[in-house]
């Protein structure tokens, strides 16, 4: 099952062969030692090599490889920057691996009808580049944005900082061409928002991979807005920082963004960035309203009423561009500084009801000291969507059983409360045994049944995301260094 | 046709199950005013009403997020949501008996979708009877989730055809402070398609904008000689609303549509409760065109050259162009649709769909529905999953 052990690809030699004239032998790759690099994504703890990586250029090229897998009855799968934190990217059985970063034509920006179209290899960040001056950008802003891509994105319904006014991923998917798991192109959707038939472009959406691979997206763009205001509210205690969240959002405020990092992550950040942030404080709220400017001053100042009433210490205001960038970089770094606090950590991706964060804390607070693990936290609070980090040492067999019973423990205690196991990250293998907590076996035959519609053969990603018969439940050893947010 | 009420989902899931195993087909019944949409049914079956599931499940007021049976009413949804200073932002006609399950199964939207979305954007959690009597959620009660597939989008526009959709968690957004709609008069689709192009790009960021033809909006029109009206709706704070208006009226002046003024909010009230009953209208004939939003002048165009007597009401920003007819035009339906606008929405990316007319009976999926998005056999798979013996609204949507 596990790839890794073999030195030789397994694969037919006729295969492989194909592979490189369909691709060109630059774009393909059958050595072990550059294989490892994709034997694993984000996520590290479970590993598995690909037999064959191919790197194609052109949706032709996508669909002579997946009709050549399905002669030789070879699994395959798609990947874009391996930045998920899921293992979605983890090929099952080895196989044929697509890596689509050398996709990464922005082939139309449209600004009358507010669309562009992106090959799957774009990185998130540059499509809001190319965009720099004409007042629009695209919306969904994954802390990952500097290296994932748009390919990566769609499969895993990405959300970031501004997805709370704004919406995730799917909110901005008008439309995709994909090659079926047979080999065939279609396209579903595109720049009109409302396609005749079923919504199937949305339905491809946090898809991980497992329907079709994603060849080209269209894409909405959004107005920037007129104004912004970005404010940064000091608490002395954890629980007033998670009580004024949600007094925000039950005042009936949606602001653009609304975050919270605890003490031990800026403690971390300030050592990476020197942002000036005050050590001795216990939480702190980045919160950032967008619109118009006659009407922020306002908004503002019912948060910051918000803010004091419920303990704040004091809120400070970005007093330019450069300063709010600042503050925001040094939230989409958070997990990069982490890395300074433990050799190893996990990161939990699940969601809460979103007036009931203060609880939640709570929560992860005990259970961080029933397992005796440090847990640092950094929260899309708006969204109710936590990221407990855990810190341990990956030597100590202990602390990473531990550091597994924690995390299963908490994404219980966000079942509990009504809430999810995965607000962004998606289940990918890492939490494919949650599935069957969340949903009944009627949803998972149901889910299944839809994945055979698209993927009858299941040749394309199997074993991911449902906990099929199939499905090898890979043992969970050594959880190594794991970056998320 | 037999109508049968299921009082809660274990119920509604037994009768599918039965109807199931008799291969009877099964036509969902919601608040029953749009029946008519879609191919009409052909074989008898079984009504199956959601109008007794019509309870509050969970209203979480504070988290801005509602669970409900599907049977309720859009009226008694938004008069639970006005108490609390909240709303779904859906514009549905006949809201007094239009049910949210019937809203989600047509995926129905109104002007408001300029500013606040479509139902796909509202729908976070769905509960659904597939055609083999299989009771199933999809999504949950958080608005933000990716475990498993999207369900919401699935069943989102799927007419009644994958299941019958029992229970669905929204998101809700607050009532804003106020809104007002400001109104100019325009003679030629040029200074239309300057005018969009501008509100496309407005820091007034309006909630919604529509353009008018017709003799039915007369009583809107600033100026009755000129062929169109353009309102827009803006909605937020006071202040908001004030710079709003006056930067507006400049902007439209600078695009060459002086004389803006804002409605009375009697005339504001009245208007866009017209509007939103207007794709409920009875004409002869009613047709949608759906192209990007560059696609609507064009199409609106050719419409009043058809048929200058014409209605139409647009959602212009949108792209969403409905027109109705009160004679059926020389070419009929499918010289309307087909060879007449058809290849026009094409261009623009869109396509055209019939809302209502004279002879159900005559329409096919090309003249209903219009261009199929996505390929034939995809869908005929997804509904073969989802119904394996055809029994959900047969004949009503897209597959074959
Ligand atoms: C430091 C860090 C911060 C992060 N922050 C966020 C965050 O704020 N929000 C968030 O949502 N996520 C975040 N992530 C997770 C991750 O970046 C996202 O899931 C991202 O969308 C993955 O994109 P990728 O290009 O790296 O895809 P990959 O990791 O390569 O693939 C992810 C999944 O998508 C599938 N896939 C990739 N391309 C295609 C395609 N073209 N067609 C079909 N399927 C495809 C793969 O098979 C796999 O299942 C973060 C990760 C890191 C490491
Ligand atoms: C293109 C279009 C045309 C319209 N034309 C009119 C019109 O002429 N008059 C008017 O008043 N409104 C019209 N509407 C708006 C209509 O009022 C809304 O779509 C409305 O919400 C339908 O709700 P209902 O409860 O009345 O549904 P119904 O009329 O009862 O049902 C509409 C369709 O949805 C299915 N359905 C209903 N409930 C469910 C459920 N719980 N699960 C699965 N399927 C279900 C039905 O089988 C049927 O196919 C139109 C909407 C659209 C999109």
């Amino acid at each position: 099952m596990h790839g890794s052990a073999d030195l030789e690809s397994t694969l037919p030699v006729a295969l492989i062969h194909e592979l490189q004239q369909i691709i060109g032998v630059d774009g393909v790759l059958t050595a072990h030692s550059d294989r490892m690099v994709y034997e694993c994504d984000g996520f590290t703890i479970e590993k598995s090599c690909p037999d064959v990586v191919v790197f194609p250029t052109t949706t032709d090229q996508i669909a002579a490889v997946i009709q050549a897998c399905n002669r030789f009855e070879t699994p395959f799968l798609p990947r874009g920057a391996g930045t998920s934190l899921a293992g979605g990217t983890l090929p099952i059985g080895g196989g044929v691996m697509l890596v689509l970063t050398r996709m990464t034509n922005i082939e139309e920006i449209n600004l009358r009808d507010r669309y562009a179209v992106v090959q799957p290899g774009v990185v998130n960040i540059r499509l809001t580049q190319a965009l720099a001056g004409t007042g629009y950008h695209y919306a969904p802003d994954p802390s990952s944005q500097g290296a994932c891509t748009i390919g990566g994105n769609v499969a895993t319904n990405s959300g970031g900082p501004h997805t709370l006014k704004y919406g995730v991923t799917v909110n901005h998917v008008l439309g995709v061409e994909a090659v079926s798991s047979e080999g065939e192109v279609f396209r579903l959707g595109g720049p009109n928002a409302d396609p005749a038939g079923l919504d199937l472009a949305g339905v491809m959406v946090g898809s991980e991979g497992t329907l079709a691979v994603v060849t080209r997206v269209w894409v909405r763009l959004t107005r920037n807005p007129e104004g912004v205001r970005t404010m940064l509210g000091v608490f002395d205690s954890v629980d007033d920082a998670t009580n004024a969240i949600s007094a925000i959002i039950g005042a009936g405020i949606i602001p653009a963004a609304l975050e919270m990092v605890d003490h031990d992550i800026m403690v971390a950040l300030e050592e990476a960035f020197q942002f000036g942030f005050p050590l001795d404080a216990e939480a702190i709220l980045i919160i950032e309203v967008d619109g118009i400017e006659a009407g922020l001053d306002a908004q503002r100042d019912q948060i910051i009423d918000i803010c004091e009433e419920a303990g704040a210490r004091e809120v400070q205001q970005a007093e330019n561009e450069q300063h709010r960038q600042q503050l925001w970089k040094a939230r989409k770094q958070a997990f990069g500084a982490i890395g300074r606090l433990a050799s190893s950590l996990v990161t939990q991706d699940g969601v809460v009801p979103r007036t009931q964060i203060p609880q939640m804390y709570q929560k992860i607070m005990e259970i961080g000291e029933k397992y005796d693990i440090r847990i640092v936290n950094v929260f899309h609070a708006g969204d109710g969507n936590i990221h407990p980090v855990m810190l341990f040492d990956e030597r100590d067999p202990s602390q990473i059983e531990r550091v597994l019973a924690a995390g299963g423990e908490i994404l219980q205690a966000c079942l509990d409360a009504g809430g999810s196991v995965t607000g962004e990250h998606g289940i990918g293998v890492e939490k494919i045994q949650f599935m069957k907590q969340m949903f009944s076996e009627n949803d998972l035959d149901v889910m299944a049944s839809l994945r055979s519609a698209f993927n009858p053969n299941n040749r394309l990603s199997p074993d991911k995301m449902l906990p099929t018969a199939g499905a090898c439940g890979v043992e969970r050893h050594a959880p190594s260094k794991m970056v998320a947010q | 046709m037999q109508s049968l009420q299921p009082g809660t989902v274990e119920e509604l899931a037994g009768l599918v199950e039965q109807a199931y195993e008799q291969s009877v087909p099964m036509y969902p019944l919601g608040g029953q005013t749009a029946l008519h949409y879609g191919l009409p049914a052909k074989t008898d079956g079984w009504g199956i009403s959601t109008e007794k599931l019509n309870r509050v499940i969970d209203f979480p007021v504070k988290d801005l997020t509602l669970t409900v049976e599907t049977g309720i009413t859009i009226q008694a949804l938004a008069d639970m949501l006005a108490n609390e200073g909240l709303m779904l932002p859906l514009d549905v006609p006949q809201q007094s008996q239009a049910t949210l399950g019937g809203v989600i199964a047509t995926n129905c939207n109104g002007p408001r979708r300029f500013g606040y979305g479509t139902v796909r954007d509202y729908v976070i959690g769905i509960q659904a009877v597939n055609g083999k009597g299989q009771l199933f959620h999809g999504g949950g009660r958080v608005v933000k989730n990716v475990a498993g597939y999207d369900f919401c989008k699935l069943l989102t526009g799927s007419m009644g055809t994958l299941g019958i959709i029992s229970q669905a968690t929204v998101k809700l957004k607050p009532v804003p402070e106020e809104a007002v709609t400001v109104a100019v008069s325009l003679d030629d689709g040029a200074t239309v398609e300057n005018c969009i192009a501008m509100l496309m790009e407005s820091p007034t960021v309006p909630v919604a904008v529509e353009l008018l033809y017709g003799a039915r909006w007369s009583e809107y029109a600033g100026d009755p000689n000129r062929r169109y009206t353009l309102a827009v709706q803006l909605a937020g704070t006071e202040s908001e609303i004030t710079w709003g208006q006056q930067r507006l009226a400049d902007d439209l002046k600078a695009c060459g549509a002086p004389g803006a003024f804002a409605l009375s909010s009697e005339a504001h009230v009245a208007l866009w409760q017209q509007i939103q009953e207007f794709p409920a209208a009875e004409h002869e004939l009613t047709i949608q065109v759906k192209t990007v939003s560059s696609g609507a002048v064009p199409v609106i165009e050719k419409c009043t050259e058809t048929d200058p007597q014409c209605t139409i009401q647009s959602d212009i920003g949108n792209g969403v162009v409905t027109v109705g007819f009160e004679e059926m035009p020389e070419t009929g339906i499918s010289g309307l649709v087909v060879s007449q606008l058809g290849p026009l929405a094409t261009v623009y990316h869109g396509h055209v769909e019939t809302l209502r007319c004279p002879a159900p009976e005559d329409l096919t999926l090309g003249t209903m529905w219009g261009q199929l998005s996505g390929p034939q056999w995809l869908h005929n798979r997804v509904k073969e999953q989802f119904d394996p013996r055809g029994l959900l609204n047969p004949g009503r949507f897209v597959y074959q």
